[in-house]
């Protein structure tokens, strides 16, 4: 691995981090002047990601070592190709937010754009410090730094927000345990936190209960952050009721750096056949990955609320991506990997649409969309690109991430789960078709809507800062597609641990 | 000329996304604009044609999605006749949309302002051009992840076509057929990535690797039961009625392309690389496809609602080419082909003359119908043509299609014995079922006395634009039924290559 120092790492975690602290004081004294200056923060962070992934796919992974240590001593930022896509990611879906979050925050949540900003800003600080560092425990706290501003910033939106926020920080809490007690179990029997130092001390102790045990905790640890079913039950009601700008933010973030975890923790400080072998963990994930594609599918087409629908569908597309993991194979990975990004980014953006919808008309209840094709015709456009990501319709990226999978399931032989792939495709169809039956086809029923449902007066066009990054998005979803040979190419596949079955 | 496929293919796109740019115009403007990108595209077509005829082979090889995924095109002697007997469908249906959809826009959204119908109306022109370059796609492309994703562009376009502009029950009708789409497209790419996982090549053209392999029997039986499911062979016929009864008649003629169109997928994929494996399937495909002739015919003899009764005779009428491909005999495989031409020029010319009865009268239940040839005798005149290309009648192209089709079932069927015998046997049983419901439906409706109700309305033959565009149809199936050796050489060329 040739040593390819930069500081682009530090720009990118650390810009975020400290606007973050600037910005309160900023509010007191001017406060028009907190926006810009927090979207002028996640543009430089974004640009400097963008800067590491270039770097990242021609010289190889980046690495900084904090204040001059040196690993295993001090914390080291290593930024591979895993990371690089991660930092992308995370910083398209947060410019992308912020743009939309201007004035989505000033309707829903008045006067409270201070602290919005402000948290917003931690909350990208730690998630581009998460998928960067290579240190277990800094990963700890990254990983706390994402819950807690997660949690305020869902129960910022008031009312039964508050309540769902209160379920997400129990069971988060509980799930950050898990995982503190698992590093410390790694810690003890091995006296290093650094990642590729641990994974070179660690094949001596794989027979060791310390490190059995440490992994299945942190398994579980993860599985409750990434809401994998059955340890879901604090996400439909924090996606549905946070802000819509939240729900796009952490729907497209924060469940998904709890799998890049797992996919770190699983394949690069332990090995593979670890996983595979000692205790049989993958083949356990892949069939709780395709229980939660199923059950998560079939709850989401019971809703009528579609934020939560949107929320359901977010557990089973956790299924894809765990289940991706679970098949230990290399288009498994693969696929995994790239199911990760297309679905933040689609699920960001469905998000984005459902507050669009809510900002227009007020209501969230799928059963009132009828005629929006006519009265927001680009808005009704944009959530049919990412129905059809959704359900994995080409060329959207979401067709070749299943793709991937479901050679990833042919490859090891385990045709149920191929079965289950096309199955959970045919349900996301059932629902998402179902929002776009009431939106392009059906009649208005006769009553009117109630009346409180009709807050903004009809004939105001939807703001340009809504509906740009819901486009973007939408043309970044087909993108992602286009151009999936070059994204596997450039950071997946130099990644990918040479000991994964093909 | 250098990328000739490609300007094929995107030509309708072009259109298509002009027809959005002139979406807020009213009048005919956007129903024009789209036929003329579909007339330029069918010109080139032909112009291949003459090319392809000659004995070359068109092959264009375009980007790269995924390293295996490639976006590749091929015109043959298999191929281009296919494409260009579509394309000419398209074309016409199309102009004759012009004034059909102007009439139910009026009746679906009559309630809206003018220029939420107008968008309606440039909704529909902007879809209908993406009919064509699925088909295209699918017809030409080399890969099978490609030929998918075309299918899949089909069965959306169908889908939003249907809910929006069909008829009573059309939006539930439309989520039952994009269901079965869906499916079927699903199955098809697991069965190609199984090809995939086995070969380490997405191309149609080494799929014939498979041959031999454990996984060979598994990959055609997924490929038969995705495409039976477009086909709506027995037993996977549940869409089929339905849908074609509540689809606005306009793209009749294009969804009976797009189920008949899953032989000719079934040709390229299976028969022509996989023939040796494939055997073992030709029995029961062809008994099944008896079957679905036998009871599609009964069931369209039991209707009495004109959309209905043109519906239900697409499922027996596919049946026919699916026999003839069951077959596996050279002869029967090109008959096959050679129908399903033949069958879907056909089922436009007839389909659309329902929607112009329907259309002028605003009756659909045949009974209430009765002398109207006296009121419009262009009408009656093309329904009978519509029903002798159906019922395989010579001069039209469909008689020498049945005929050369039943020469290859019993030379199969003579060899294998007698159950073979006997299906061939039963097939020709069956286009008696077939004369019997189109001529008995042309008796009800343009013959016999007048009905008292439409006697004092001023009923007459529709404008040019819904008439000629079927004539042309119909005269290119004479054309091919009187000179079937331009057609059949280029078929042979290819399919009897293997």
């Amino acid at each position: 691995m040739s040593s390819n120092q930069s500081a682009l790492p530090v720009i990118i975690v650390l810009t975020p981090l400290l606007t973050s602290f600037v910005l309160p004081v900023l509010g007191w004294w001017r406060r028009a002047a907190v926006f810009p200056t927090a979207l002028a923060a996640l543009a430089v962070s974004f640009g400097a990601s963008l800067a590491a992934a270039h770097r990242v796919s021609t010289h190889g992974p980046i690495r900084y070592y904090m204040g001059g240590w040196e690993p295993p001593w001090g914390i080291e930022l290593h930024i591979d190709g895993l990371s690089a896509l991660m930092l992308f990611l995370i910083g398209f879906v947060t410019v992308v937010v912020g743009v939309y979050s201007k004035r989505s925050v000033l309707r829903e949540i008045p006067s409270r754009e201070v602290p919005f900003y402000s948290v917003y800003l931690l909350l990208v600080g730690g998630l581009a410090g998460l998928v960067s560092t290579a240190d277990m425990f800094n990963l700890y706290v990254f990983l706390e730094i994402v819950s807690l501003t997660s949690y305020a910033l869902v129960s910022i939106g008031g009312g039964p927000a508050v309540v769902s926020a209160f379920r997400y920080v129990i069971l988060g809490t509980v799930g950050a345990a898990f995982y503190l007690l698992s590093v410390a179990y790694l810690y003890s029997v091995t006296g290093t936190l650094n990642m590729a130092d641990l994974a070179t001390i660690l094949p001596a102790l794989y027979d060791s209960n310390a490190v059995l045990v440490g992994f299945a905790f942190f398994v579980i640890g993860m599985s409750i952050k990434m809401a994998l079913f059955p340890m879901h039950a604090w996400l439909p009601g924090a996606y549905s009721n946070a802000p819509s700008a939240v729900s796009a933010l952490i729907a497209g973030t924060t469940t998904k750096v709890a799998a890049y975890v797992l996919i770190r923790v699983m394949f690069f400080v332990f090995e593979p056949s670890f996983s595979i072998e000692q205790i049989p963990v993958t083949a356990l994930l892949a069939w709780m990955g395709a229980i939660a594609m199923v059950l998560g599918s079939v709850m989401a087409i019971a809703q009528t609320n579609l934020k939560r629908m949107l929320a359901y569908s977010s557990v089973a597309q956790i299924g894809y991506i765990v289940l991706g993991v679970g098949l230990a194979n290399t288009a498994g990975f693969t696929g995994s990997v790239l199911h990760l990004v297309n679905h933040a980014v689609m699920k960001g953006g469905l998000f984005l649409v459902a507050g669009a919808i809510v900002y227009q008309t007020g209501t969230r209840d799928i059963r009132q969309f009828a005629r929006l094709s006519v009265t927001m015709p680009w808005t009704a456009a944009a959530f049919t690109t990412f129905a059809f990501a959704m359900i994995g319709i080409p060329p959207t990226g979401g067709f070749f991430s299943k793709l991937y999978l479901i050679l990833g399931a042919i490859d090891a032989g385990q045709w149920v789960f191929v079965f289950v792939i096309v199955l959970s495709s045919v349900l996301a169809l059932a629902y998402l078709m179902n929002v776009i039956r009431y939106m392009y086809f059906a009649t208005p029923a006769s009553p009117e809507p109630p009346a409180d449902l009709r807050k903004p007066e009809p004939g105001q066009p939807l703001p340009a800062s809504m509906l740009v990054p819901m486009l973007v998005t939408a043309v970044g979803i087909v993108l992602l597609g286009l151009f999936n040979g070059e994204i596997v190419a450039r950071f997946i596949d130099p990644v990918i641990p040479a000991s994964l079955v093909r | 000329m250098p990328g000739v496929l490609l300007q094929i293919l995107l030509t309708p796109l072009v259109g298509a996304a002009l027809t959005f740019l002139f979406r807020r115009r009213g009048g005919h403007l956007v129903g024009w604009i789209a036929s003329a990108a579909l007339l330029y595209t069918t010109a080139l077509v032909v112009m291949v044609g003459l090319d392809v005829a000659g004995g070359a082979v068109v092959a264009e090889d375009y980007l790269v999605i995924a390293p295996d995924i490639r976006f590749g095109l091929l015109a043959d002697g298999l191929s281009l006749p296919t494409l260009a007997v579509v394309l000419l469908l398209c074309t016409a249906l199309t102009i004759y949309s012009i004034r059909y959809v102007e009439h139910r826009v009026e009746v679906l959204y009559g309630d809206l302002s003018r220029e939420q119908q107008t968008g309606y109306y440039a909704r529909f022109f902007c879809l209908v051009p993406l009919f064509p370059a699925g088909f295209i796609g699918t017809i030409l492309s080399t890969n099978l992840v490609s030929v998918y994703f075309f299918m899949e562009v089909l069965t959306l376009t169908l889908f939003f076509l249907m809910a929006f502009f069909g008829y009573r029950e059309r939006v539930r009708v439309a989520f039952i057929s994009l269901s079965w789409g869906i499916i079927g497209a699903l199955l098809f790419l697991v069965a190609a990535l199984i090809v995939y996982s086995q070969t380490g090549s997405l191309e149609i053209s080494d799929i014939g690797a498979m041959a031999g392999t454990p996984l060979v029997t598994l990959t055609i039986g997924l490929f038969l039961i995705s495409l039976m499911m477009k086909l709506a062979v027995l037993p996977f016929h549940v869409w089929m009625p339905s849908v074609h009864a509540e689809h606005p008649t306009c793209i009749a003629g294009l969804l009976a392309v797009y189920a008949n169109l899953a032989v000719y997928i079934l040709i390229r994929v299976t028969v022509i690389p996989l023939t040796e494996d494939f055997a073992a399937f030709g029995t029961p495909l062809m008994l099944a496809a008896l079957v679905t002739m036998v009871y599609g015919s009964l069931l369209t003899l039991a209707q009495t609602d004109i959309k209905r009764l043109a519906a239900c005779s697409t499922i027996s009428q596919i049946a026919y080419s699916v026999l003839g491909l069951g077959a596996l005999t050279a002869t029967g495989v090109e008959g096959g082909m050679f129908f399903f031409l033949s069958h879907v020029m056909g089922k436009t010319v007839f389909f659309s003359t329902a929607g112009i009865v329907v259309y002028t009268t605003g009756v659909r239940d045949m009974r209430e119908m009765g002398g109207l040839a006296r009121k419009m005798p262009i009408t009656a005149g093309l329904w009978v043509a519509g029903c002798m290309m159906l019922s395989g009648f010579p001069p039209f192209s469909s008689f020498t299609a049945e005929w050369i089709m039943f020469t290859g079932i019993f030379e199969r069927g003579v060899a294998s014995g007698p159950l073979g015998v006997a299906i061939a046997v039963g097939g020709l049983l069956a286009i008696l079922l077939t004369v019997a419901y189109t001529f008995g439906a042309a008796r009800q409706i343009f013959f016999g006395p007048l009905n008292p109700a439409f006697e004092d309305k001023p009923l007459k033959d529709p404008k040019w634009t819904m008439t000629v565009p079927l004539m042309v149809v119909a005269t290119v199936s004479l054309v091919m039924g009187l000179y079937p050796r331009v057609i059949m050489d280029l078929l042979h060329s290819v399919i009897a290559a293997n």
